[in-house]
């Protein structure tokens, strides 16, 4: 069943092969078959619209050249199958079907998919004489492990192998260059072939481990992707224990990773179920506790009239309070958030109904399926911030108010308070199912078994640590193991009411705020020590510590370590334990909750049953145990549909050779006694750095060879893109990319094309950028207007007129005739200075032509008087060159047309400063063209005076016609005693609002 | 203090002056001029005639006497031979 999703990657690749013109040896044949199908046509006879007539079916056949590396020819006719180990038939028929074509290989934890690799691995590095091998794994552990397998078991020489892990990154090209299998982390390949370090066309065989992960833009797809652009002929193996919880998930897998065949066994298969040992599943229902359904009968009441709206609004179907789900609710209102068609009063409103219905779905949760300890925690937390953002005004939600101010939630409160405080209070019914399960099992096995507890919340692992704790036997020592993440802090009142508490401005307020806060600051300290001190006297102490700020990598080997050497015999794990880490066997796992993913719960499942016979406990209360049947149930159809062929898969390349079909030769592989070291470790970092070590070249030999290298290439490789062939590199400007059309006198248009170098139009005159809106305007726009009519048809011109010129005399008709063709400047043209007159010249070697013949000295002569004459400026622009020697020689570079002139720029060699006038002069316009404000205050000053002066001499000159009549034209002269004014009036005058 | 206080209404004066000036020469032109303007060029102007104050005193003394004669101000005006001529006539019709 080919989904249509399919059928487009499918056709993208062709695409793209095409494009790269087949820098790949796989080829694609499209058959397309094309029949017609009778259509639905109405009473017109006309086709209904939407209509296909035709049906199309696409047959593509892929075929796979010959392949480029170069190959072992005498070891191509067998394989290699280690029997170090006893023969196993899955591995046997899985590891021959994955030479040939690209294998995803589902088979369950801890049945050796490891050799599986390894073996693959050990006969493409046989069969190749220089190609890579690349083992990838998301975790470091998963590498170690496989490292491990692949040194220890099928004898790798380790001098070939390199293990890439982020930290060596500075001879990471020479590593890639010298090697040939590697060990490493996806992120790692993908840079390393994104940056050119890594020669896509070198791999020759991929593993790929945990590859349920290859969905979206997880590195394993795009590393695939990449590879596949440059090389065709690698194998592929994809390893893991659940391929995806649906079809979808596994076809999307089969499609990333370029799958042609899946092999899937789960627990049932006929051949596995003889190599693994007896695994019981106990599933127990556990009913809840009166307290507990109590309060959920409280909060029901509390949160009826909030669910009554919700339904009334339609945002929340009908439903008993207690069955809140908040999963649901929270996705109505992310769905709610993104509609943009209502209006935002209603949508808020609406937000807010369903948040707090999450909410309550959590609590209820939390009831159901953790214990009253995990609820209280949530309840209380979310209890406090809601009232005391309410009380601070910051939220004005009244449906929320109207369920946290509720009085019932009081009694909740007060019920729970009180429960909690008697230490002989158990939460959840689970945790006296999981007490009762921990005391038979180690009354059975003794204190050496191992017990891990998986559930999903940390609180709730918490829970259980103290709750194992407080039974207060010595055979059981539980401790938490959690992911790195520190826990979210809770909601902290005090903090929040400061934060958002009225601020007074005042200094003083300021002040003793800031002592607050540091006090605060201090007490806080304080009780976070106290508490820490009161925590390592527990026995519990760094299970807690461990809850509050997460758990690093160093904390989590401890851990494991202890666990291990059996200080620890209980381990309360959250998803963290389920995949990856080697915790190693159990012998009882408890899984207190349940998930509703299959993947997860096989993980879980897992853990146990490999070495030895192991049960599983099942813990289900309220609807999990529906939940967790749906999830197998589904995952045990998938098995069913793959092995149906419900899979669309792709062609692999086979590599080999078609004629050969290689036999297997099984063959005990002795291991290097210094490699046989590492099958004794047990520790991932050992293995990581003996693996480093090996890399780096430990042995003497090796190492000689690895300097001796070094400094050949200490020339630095220029940095490699790889790029399909046929292509344009380096940055191309968008411009030149466009396709410029030009109107034709008919209408049409008409494609230019693209000339060699077009000429970019450049300000001769920078002069007159500045007063481009004054009156110089028209002198500068002609400039440009000649530019530009000017650049375009140069050539053209260039070549008319040359060939007008050589018999004949210039007809001086046109405009456009009057270009001379000279070989340099003439002097004389520049005798009107004038900048709006240009000189028209070709430089004549630019473009030579054989037809051109280099006109008589008589004739430019002539020319250049005829243009002399004219004199006319609006004809005669430079060409790109002459404006270039222009620019550069003739045209001071820095000529303004300022409103205040700027006269220091082109002092030269002043060592003889100016005398006074002149520097009074440049100090004048210098002020005011940084606008100098004591200079400007003077020139008011003055002005005001002068005014003051006026108005004197007309009240002055008023008083004297009145009286008689004088020579008026002397007043200036004469009356200029009366003219001056006291300080005092000067003050006057200058104090008072002037019209300045 | 007294010095620039004689400087502030001697440039005042002055600016009176170069206004009047102004409005006379731009009468007939249909020109408008900036407060701005009319600094900038009181400015100059005042450097102008303090150039040309300490010209004739070095030419007056030059020629051995106290008092800045006509004949200083004839050799300053030597090259611009136009005004000179504008000086001259003007006097003559002074005097007369």
């Amino acid at each position: 069943m080919a989904s249509a999703g399919d059928c487009f990657s499918d056709f993208e690749d062709d695409e793209l092969d095409k494009l790269y013109e087949k820098a790949i040896n796989k080829t694609v044949q499209e058959t397309v078959i094309r029949r017609a199908v009778p259509v639905q046509r109405d009473l017109k006879n006309n086709v209904l619209p939407g209509q296909k007539s035709v049906y199309e079916e696409i047959q593509r056949d892929v075929s796979f050249g010959p392949t480029h590396h170069e190959l072992n020819h005498d070891a191509l006719s067998f394989y290699v199958y280690p029997t170090n180990y006893e023969l196993r038939d899955y591995q046997y028929t899985i590891v021959y079907k994955s030479l040939l074509q690209n294998t995803l290989c589902a088979i369950p934890t801890g049945l050796g998919k490891t050799f599986i690799a390894s073996t693959v691995m050990l006969n493409y590095f046989r069969w190749t004489k220089t190609a890579k091998i690349i083992f990838t794994a998301p975790t470091r552990p998963l590498v170690a492990q496989q490292i491990k397998a692949c040194l220890g078991i099928t004898g790798i020489p380790s001098d070939q192998t390199a293990i890439l892990l982020d930290k060596s990154r500075k001879n990471r090209e020479e590593i890639w260059a010298n090697k040939r299998v590697f060990f490493t982390t996806p992120q790692v390949v993908e840079n390393d072939l994104k940056r050119g370090v890594l020669d896509p066309k070198d791999i020759v065989c991929l593993v790929i481990d945990e590859a349920h992960r290859a969905t979206g833009s997880y590195a394993y797809t795009n590393v695939v992707k990449f590879i596949d652009r440059f090389n065709s002929s690698y194998r592929l193996l994809a390893l893991t224990a659940t391929p995806g919880s649906d079809l979808e998930g596994v076809q999307e897998v089969v499609n990333n990773l370029d799958i042609s065949k899946i092999e899937i066994r789960t627990e049932e298969s006929m051949d596995i179920v003889k190599y693994m040992k007896k695994k019981t599943k106990e599933k127990v229902e556990v009913p809840l506790i009166l307290e507990i359904e109590d309060i959920i009968e409280q909060l029901g009441i509390a949160v009826k009239p909030v669910l009554r709206q919700a339904v009334e609004l339609g945002i929340h179907e009908e439903c008993d309070p207690s069955q809140i789900n908040a999963f649901k609710a929270m996705q109505q209102s992310q769905k709610i958030i993104a509609n943009p068609t209502i209006p935002e009063g209603i949508k808020w409103r609406n937000f807010y109904i369903l948040q707090l219905l999450n909410n309550v779905g959590q609590m209820l949760k939390r009831l159901k399926i953790y214990g009253i300890r995990t609820f209280f925690n949530y309840f209380q937390n979310k209890c406090m911030e809601f009232t005391t953002k309410y009380n601070l005004k910051k939220s004005t939600n009244k449906t929320a108010a109207e369920f946290y101010y509720h009085p019932i939630l009081k009694n909740i409160k007060k019920q729970c308070e009180h429960y909690l405080n008697d230490p002989k209070f158990v939460g959840h019914g689970k945790l006296q199912c999981v007490k009762d399960e921990l005391m038979e099992f180690f009354q059975e096995r003794g204190s050496d078994s191992r017990v891990i507890i998986f559930t999903e919340l940390r609180e709730s692992a918490l829970e259980i640590v103290k709750f194992i704790d407080s039974i207060t036997d010595d055979r059981i020592r539980p401790h938490i193991f959690i992911g790195q993440a520190r826990a979210k802090e809770g909601f902290d009142e005090v903090k929040y009411t400061r934060k958002h508490a009225p601020k007074g401005r005042k200094k003083a307020e300021r002040l003793k705020r800031q002592e607050e806060d540091e006090s605060l600051e201090a007490q806080r300290r304080k009780n976070v020590d106290n508490d820490k001190f009161e925590r390592s006297a527990r026995r519990t102490g760094s299970s807690e510590e461990a809850q509050i700020s997460g758990m690093n990598q160093k904390m989590q080997k401890e851990v494991i370590h202890n666990f291990k050497k059996g200080e620890y015999n209980v381990l309360v794990c959250t998803s963290i334990g389920e995949e990856g880490l080697d915790i190693g066997e159990v012998d009882l796992i408890i899984c207190y909750d349940t998930t509703s993913s299959p993947i997860k719960n096989i993980q879980r499942m897992g853990r146990t049953g490999r070495k030895r016979d192991g049960k599983i406990v099942l813990l289900f209360s309220s609807n999990e145990s529906y939940k967790f049947e749906r999830a197998m149930e589904d995952y045990s159809s998938l098995q069913g549909l793959i092995s149906k062929q419900c899979i669309d898969y792709k062609k692999s390349d086979r590599i080999i050779p078609e004629d050969i079909i290689p036999e297997c030769r099984k063959t005990l592989i002795t291991i290097n006694d210094e490699d046989e070291v590492i099958n004794e470790m047990e520790d991932v970092d050992d293995v990581i750095r003996y693996a480093t070590q090996c890399m780096m070249g430990k042995k003497p030999k090796a190492k000689k060879t690895i300097i001796r290298k070094k400094k050949v290439n200490e020339i630095k490789n220029k940095k490699k893109f790889f790029m399909p062939d046929n292509v344009e590199t380096n940055i191309v400007s968008a411009s030149s990319l466009l396709n410029k059309f030009v109107v034709d006198k008919s209408g049409e248009k008409q494609l230019v094309t693209k000339k060699e170098n077009t000429n970019k139009k450049r300000r001769v005159f920078k002069a007159l950028d500045g007063l481009e809106n004054d009156s110089t305007e028209e002198a500068s726009s002609s400039l440009e207007t000649e530019d530009e009519e000017m650049s375009d048809k140069d050539d053209d011109m260039f070549i008319a007129n040359v060939q007008n010129l050589a018999p004949k005399k210039l007809k001086l008709t046109t405009n456009y005739d009057r270009k001379i063709i000279a070989q340099s400047k003439d002097p004389s043209n520049f005798d009107n200075p004038s900048m709006a007159t240009f000189v028209n010249g070709h430089s004549f070697p630019m473009k030579s032509d054989k037809e051109l013949k280099i006109p008589d000295l008589k004739d430019i002569k002539e020319q250049t008087h005829a243009l002399n004459s004219t004199g006319d400026k609006n004809n005669l622009a430079l060409n790109s060159d002459e404006k270039d020697l222009f620019r550069d020689h003739y045209v001071p570079e820095g000529a303004s047309f300022d409103v205040e002139p700027n006269l220091l720029q082109f002092n030269k060699e002043a060592n003889v400063p100016h005398c006074q006038k002149v520097s009074g002069v440049i100090s004048l316009f210098d002020d005011e063209r940084n606008d100098d404000k004591k200079r400007t205050i003077e020139m008011n000053y003055t002005k005001c005076l002068a005014r003051n002066m006026v108005r004197d001499m007309q009240k002055a000159s008023e008083a004297q016609n009145k009286s008689q009549t004088e020579n008026s034209n002397s007043i200036s002269y004469e009356s200029s005693q009366s003219l001056t004014l006291s300080n005092a009036e000067l003050d006057d005058i200058l104090g008072s609002d002037s019209d300045f | 203090m007294n010095e620039d206080s004689d400087r502030a209404q001697l440039k005042a004066r002055l600016w009176v002056h170069v206004e009047t000036r102004l409005q006379q020469a731009l009468c007939s032109q249909d020109a408008k001029y900036t407060p701005r303007f009319i600094n900038s060029l009181l400015e100059l102007a005042y450097l102008q005639l303090g150039e040309m104050g300490s010209d004739l005193q070095a030419f007056a003394e030059h020629a051995g006497r106290d008092v800045v004669d006509r004949s200083d101000l004839m050799l300053y005006l030597r090259k611009q031979p136009e005004l000179q001529e504008q000086v001259q006539q003007d006097e003559k019709t002074r005097t007369t």
